[in-house]
């Protein structure tokens, strides 16, 4: 049997600890060790385990290892997987250089990132030639440091380049000042952003600063830490990576291709954001279970996604539920998702995106879950917020040097700022034009036929003017 | 023996054909495995067996039917059930990945890729026929495998055999229950492909289909009870092909019967009485009943627009415990109330067969060419122009070798063709 096979890229601190928590888990969600690779008493894993791991061996005693590159500028974090993952990882996959890129998108991106990237595509080729038919490659990074964001940035752009047929989801963690351990962050992330736009496929956001408040309301933790966040991250990449995992009667298979399809409207519109369901705090949930309606109403509920917006208050471009757990309750589950469908603020040129995809396979810490991605205009609101803290740094040109030193102009770094600012303006377009035909439908109802198509046309113009000024 | 080949392309189209196979082999006293059960095997039931089936030595019935599948899932799981020992393995067409619900994946990317080895297949079980009279196609044209490489092998199909009869089960899309954003665009790129290369499709609309379940079910219907509702569709449409009978022997005579006019090969179909799986036997039915139902209006499988449209053909055949007096006397009333085009002279057509679906004591099937089909076109064409205008989704399509222009092509060739159903009106 064929599998989309995905690899998954891990770069700088905080997209190096995720990837070794998510590795962790899908290890055990497919009976393997997370320590040696190996399944009890040398069974076949659960599920469609080629779709991440690869088979080393033949016989029984083989392992399996997970199909991941690891990169960091700096040595602490590799060197801490390298020490407590045993001999799951493949060593040869986990790369890491001592200077580090000091919070600096311009060392990750034009300097030491250089340099180490020889080393790194090398390594993804010889995954890629290990895979019989690449479905996806998964880039796990935080954009307000220096490796995650700069060599991030250049990794994308560069496997881009060499495998354009590819699709790449960029996993992109946003900086928060809750949690936050360097200063330049607004530059990082809005330099990030322009290869995010520009050469990813998809950029699905984890903000930082929604998943501290939803750590703090949710988990009842009194001021989160990094580590609880990436849990949540966790949940949410096993419980959306699960339909590429695992097949079953019921279970929906969904490879990236086909998400992406789904929830990528228009080249220029593709920053996802995401929410799960339930947000039990991670020690109770075997005790408390969330009903299928209640983990809808939560999904999208504006305080429980991962963003720091209101997805309710923007326009959805396109939705994607994925269910996980039991199947008893499908139906209930079915019955409430369309309910909660009719109540959501839609894209009227957009009418039928809704995906739903089933997993039988249950999560490790949830016997039922579920993981929403959204492709939403209020993302503009999060990139918004980013932009205005670069602009009062840029304004005073506060840090400025440490980037200009690095070989970066001025002129550079406003066409930057720009780009991001395109981004947010092609989603507010998009949010307008959404509204602006509902308004029309609901007022004009006698000379429908020509005064709609007037409407579809200027506001197709308009999109149509981004599309051009894209290129 | 005039030899039918079935080819099952895509999820639905699999999903369907395991529904599908597992009724006609229990029509036929088949096993699960294709062996005749207890031995018994009624020489009456089985004259023309071997129209959908073909003997192996060992006294097995192995259906003529090719599976392809792009994505691993479906196939896999009909080799993993009961009915692992059932196909020709060799018929199996699996493992590619997925097309990503994209039509032009399905046509372009994926289909290259493994379209010879299909033809290979198909044109190796065509050799194993004495007497091919054609193809029935069974896919959903709203995904990406069935709609695009469904499309691809229809054109194929169509260079490679241009004298057999190409039947097509087509699973059309609804919005309300949608299964991807760009349904709208892999339907309309299908159906041109439809209307060019095929001589008759049943269209089978998910909006009626779920409709039909959720009122006859008393419950929430799932996608296994909607592709039962096709699966008994399918039996009963094949079931003249199968059993010794007088109307509709053949796919010729399919055509010749219900396309009026080339291109208007658009059918809908209704079966009655519509039970829950495993509860058919509960409730005797009389034959008027059956009868009413088979046209009741709500009880086809597309949503037509019957105000205003007419008939320009329909068969119906009635199985199991019917007499033909009956049938005459009640269809006599049913067909008045039909409301059929000015220039079609004879109405209904109507065949009775004797062995009814297994567990059935009766069971009516309408099959109708009305114009009203015209609105299923023009709802998937509001979709489509909504989201094409606004250059929504297309960039996908682009990318893979299919431009706006081959778009906004297919899309104005089935605004034509809506409107060939309304000129006929």
């Amino acid at each position: 049997m064929k599998v989309n096979n995905t690899i998954v890229i891990s770069i700088g601190q905080a997209g190096n600890q995720i990837a070794a928590s998510f590795w962790k888990t899908i290890c055990q969600e497919h009976g393997i060790d997370p320590l040696t690779g190996q399944t009890a008493q040398g069974q076949t894993p659960r599920g469609n385990w080629s779709a991440f791991f690869t088979k080393l061996g033949e016989s029984s005693s083989g392992s399996y290892v997970p199909r991941a590159v690891m990169v960091d500028l700096e040595p602490s974090v590799i060197d801490n997987i390298k020490a407590t993952s045993g001999s799951l990882f493949n060593p040869g996959n986990l790369i890491s250089r001592t200077e580090g890129a000091g919070g600096n998108f311009a060392v990750g991106y034009l300097g030491a990132g250089r340099e180490v990237l020889p080393e790194v595509m090398g390594r993804l080729d010889a995954e890629i030639d290990k895979c019989d038919n690449v479905g996806g490659i998964l880039v796990l990074h935080a954009t307000g440091g220096g490796s995650g964001s700069g060599f991030g940035a250049l990794l994308i752009e560069s496997v881009k380049e060499k495998y354009p047929e590819f699709p790449v989801l960029s996993c992109a963690v946003l900086p928060s000042p809750q949690v936050s351990s360097v200063v330049t962050e607004p530059y990082n992330t809005v330099f990030t952003l322009n290869t995010l736009r520009r050469s990813a496929d998809a950029c699905l956001i984890f903000d930082n600063e929604a998943l501290f408040e939803l750590a703090h309301r949710k988990w009842n933790i009194e001021s989160p830490t990094v580590d609880d966040l990436n849990l949540l991250i966790t949940e949410a990449l096993a419980g959306l990576t699960a339909s590429m995992r695992f097949s079953g009667f019921l279970t929906v298979e969904i490879s990236l291709r086909e998400l992406l399809t789904n929830l990528v409207p228009q080249p220029s519109l593709h920053f996802l954001m995401c929410a799960f369901a339930p947000l039990t705090p991670p020690d109770r949930s075997k005790f408390e279970e969330m009903g299928v309606e209640d983990m809808i109403r939560s999904l999208f509920d504006n305080g429980s996604v991962f963003a720091a917006c209101s997805p309710m208050e923007g326009r959805f471009l396109s939705t994607a539920v994925l269910y996980r757990g039991i199947m008893d309750d499908k139906p209930l589950a079915d019955a409430a998702l369309a309910a909660m469908r009719e109540q959501l603020p839609l894209t009227y040129w957009i009418p039928t995106a809704f995906k739903i995809g089933y997993v039988e396979q249950p999560g490790i810490s949830h016997r039922k879950s579920m993981v929403l991605l959204a492709n939403n205009t209020e993302i503009a609101r999060v990139l918004d917020r980013i932009c205005h803290n670069f602009d009062k740094l840029w304004h005073r040109k506060a840090f400025a040097n440490w980037y200009l030193n690095e070989g970066m102009s001025e002129e550079q770094i406003n066409a930057l700022r720009a780009s991001a600012q395109e981004l947010i303006q092609s989603y507010q377009v998009a949010e307008e034009s959404g509204a602006k035909a509902k308004v029309q439908d609901s007022s004009s109802d006698i000379p429908r036929g020509s005064a709609s198509a007037d409407d579809s046309r200027s506001s197709g113009m308009s999109l149509r003017d981004l599309v051009d000024r894209r290129r | 023996m005039r030899e039918i080949l079935s080819i099952h392309v895509g999820q639905c189209g699999n999903q369907i054909a395991d529904r599908y196979w597992r009724l006609v082999l229990r029509e036929h006293g088949l096993t699960e495995n294709g062996t005749p059960k207890d031995g018994n095997m009624s020489a009456a039931a089985n004259a023309n067996l071997e129209v959908f089936f073909h003997r192996v030595r060992d006294g097995k019935y192995i259906p003529r039917a090719i599976l392809v599948d792009l994505e691993p899932g479906v196939i896999a799981r009909i080799e993993g059930g009961d009915m692992a020992q059932l196909f020709d393995e060799s018929c199996i067409i699996r493992k590619i990945p997925g097309a990503a619900n994209n039509w032009a994946r399905g046509y372009n990317v994926e289909g290259e890729r493994i379209i010879d080895q299909i033809m290979n297949v198909i044109d190796a079980a065509v050799e194993k026929t004495k007497s091919l009279q054609g193809f029935l196609m069974t896919h959903s044209i709203g995904g990406g495998s069935g709609s695009g490489l469904g499309s691809l092998i229809l054109e194929r199909l169509r260079q490679a055999y241009p004298k057999k009869r190409i039947f097509t089960f087509s699973v059309v899309p609804s919005p309300l229950i949608s299964d991807s954003a760009v349904e709208p665009y892999n339907a309309i790129l299908t159906l041109q492909r439809i209307l060019d290369n095929a001589d008759a499709a049943v269209l089978l609309d998910n909006e009626a289909l779920f409709r039909i379940a959720k009122s006859k079910l008393h419950r929430s219907p799932n996608y296994m009870d909607l592709n039962h509702i096709i699966a008994l569709i399918m039996s009963s449409v094949t079931a003249s092909l199968r059993f010794p009978g007088k109307l509709n022997t053949d796919l010729s005579e399919y055509v010749t019967n219900l396309v009026p006019f080339p291109g208007n090969h658009f059918l809908t179909a209704s079966f009655a009485p519509m039970r829950a799986p495993g509860q058919e036997g509960q409730v005797r039915i009389n034959f008027p009943d059956v009868a009413r139902e088979t046209f009741a209006q709500d009880n086809f499988t597309a949503a037509i627009d019957w105000t205003n449209g007419v008939y320009l053909s329909a068969c119906a055949l009635f199985r199991g415990d019917v007499k033909a007096k009956e049938v005459e006397e009640n269809m006599a009333a049913i067909r008045k109330s039909l409301n059929f085009a000015s220039y079609v002279p004879t109405g209904v057509k109507l065949g009775v067969a004797e062995t009814a679906p297994e567990g059935f004591a009766s069971s009516g099937l309408a099959l109708v060419n009305h114009t009203g089909i015209a609105a299923v076109f023009e709802r998937l064409i509001t979709n489509f122009d909504i989201m094409f205008d606004n250059h929504a989704y297309t960039h996908w399509y682009e990318n893979n070798g299919v431009s706006r222009d081959m778009m906004a092509h297919a899309r104005n060739t089935i605004v034509n063709l809506a409107q060939s159903y309304r000129d006929a009106s």
